[in-house]
């Protein structure tokens, strides 16, 4: 096995650079390095002024997102021999502005996210119970999958349809709409359904899929969207033939 | 009272205008949405067909010359492997769009799958039966 592998990192300064550029470095290949032990080495070792995101290194906190040889990952669980013999490109997620080196900003998902409401709601006046919720196995399947969204946002990155509309309402916001409605404590999913039944929201989806491939979690966002498509038209349905009514 | 420290702009991206050749998943999005306007053409030639049939023998031996001609055999060749593709493409997106609940459990993959494809074949023999004169 080789004992060194180049990267390639996408670099772009605010005060400097009209247009990113690619840096290459070489490090060491080390059995059980992921790309992000590589960006380490190289801000600790090579470059101290490369920018870029982590926290957990361990696929958890859904920092380390980046776009690795075309393909969206949490570089904290990416090796890097599996690129071998390299090199190995690394950009920032595709669709964010860049802010510096491989860090997007990411307001525009954050703002999305607040939009959808991703907590439980309770109708005002709804019992209280005298002690805490509870659920059944069955209850907990029914949205336990959207619930382990980590907001990585690979997923946007996959997204041409985000790509191309910044306004679409997009693959996570959605997931996690969807798991609050299809939780039993809550009771805010019609709330929710104003947002995600306009233009923006799900409608704008033309089932590409691609959002529910790069999921490191598997949470498949592409499913709670056209599900959400669904419980839209069997609302607007319930409307037209119980106006104001039959809720 | 104005700050000290500049802000510097963020680089805003653009997708590039082949950006639907970058992955397989993006490539059979955009010839399942090419593949609509094959499925228009066999309606409006299937409306076509109709009206002639209606007409009387005489215009349905024009339409039959008319499909003859090597140029719309070959546009109809085209047309009926996108209509194929875009018949397999929405099989496979169904099982991704939604999974019902049977008997207060979810279906899998397969079990939304599965009942389409074994229709289609049936309805597909049925089909090759008229036209075999197997009826
Ligand atoms: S560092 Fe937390 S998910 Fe990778």
């Amino acid at each position: 096995m080789a004992d060194k592998i180049t990267l390639e990192v996408a670099r772009y300064s605010p005060e400097q650079d009209g247009e990113p550029r690619f840096d290459r470095y070489e490090v060491p290949l080390i059995e059980n390095w992921m790309v992000l032990d590589a960006l380490n080495y190289i801000k600790d070792q090579l470059d101290g002024t490369v920018t870029f995101r982590w926290s957990c290194r361990m696929g958890i906190c859904g920092s380390c997102g980046m776009v690795v040889n075309g393909h969206e990952r949490l570089t904290c669980e990416t090796l890097l021999a599996d690129y071998l013999p390299g090199p190995i490109r690394v950009e920032p997620l595709r669709h964010f502005p860049v802010m510096r080196d491989l860090v997007v900003d990411l307001s525009d998902f954050m703002e999305k996210l607040e939009r959808v409401k991703p907590w439980i709601i309770r109708q005002p006046g709804a019992p209280e119970p005298s002690r805490e919720f509870i659920q059944t196995p069955e209850q907990l399947a029914e949205y336990k999958q959207y619930s382990l969204c980590i907001n990585c946002v690979l997923c946007y990155s996959a997204c041409p349809v985000y790509g191309l509309d910044p306004h679409f309402i997009g693959p996570a916001a959605s997931a996690l709409s969807l798991r609050y409605n299809l939780d039993s404590r809550d009771q805010g999913a019609e709330q929710r359904l104003d947002v995600m039944a306009q233009h923006d929201g799900v409608w704008d989806c033309t089932v590409i899929g691609e959002c529910s491939v790069v999921c490191p979690k598997h949470v498949d966002p592409s499913l709670a969207i056209q599900e959400y498509k669904i419980s839209a038209t069997k609302a607007w349905f319930k409307n037209l033939l119980m106006p104001g009514g039959g809720k | 009272m104005p700050s000290a420290v500049p802000r510097y702009r963020p680089y805003e991206r653009r997708m590039p205008l082949l950006w639907w050749l970058q992955r397989w998943n993006y490539t059979w999005f955009i010839l399942r949405e090419l593949s609509s306007a094959f499925v228009a053409w066999w309606v409006v030639v299937t409306l076509i067909q109709i009206a002639s049939i209606l007409e009387g023998p005489q215009a349905y031996a024009a339409f039959q010359a008319w499909m003859a001609q090597p140029l719309l055999i070959i546009v109809n060749i085209v047309s009926f492997i996108f209509i194929l593709f875009h018949t397999l493409s929405w099989f496979r997106l169904v099982p991704q769009a939604m999974l019902p609940r049977i008997g207060g459990k979810r279906t899998s993959a397969v079990m939304t799958g599965a009942p389409m494809y074994v229709v289609w074949a049936v309805a597909s023999v049925v089909v090759a039966c008229f036209a075999l004169g197997v009826f």
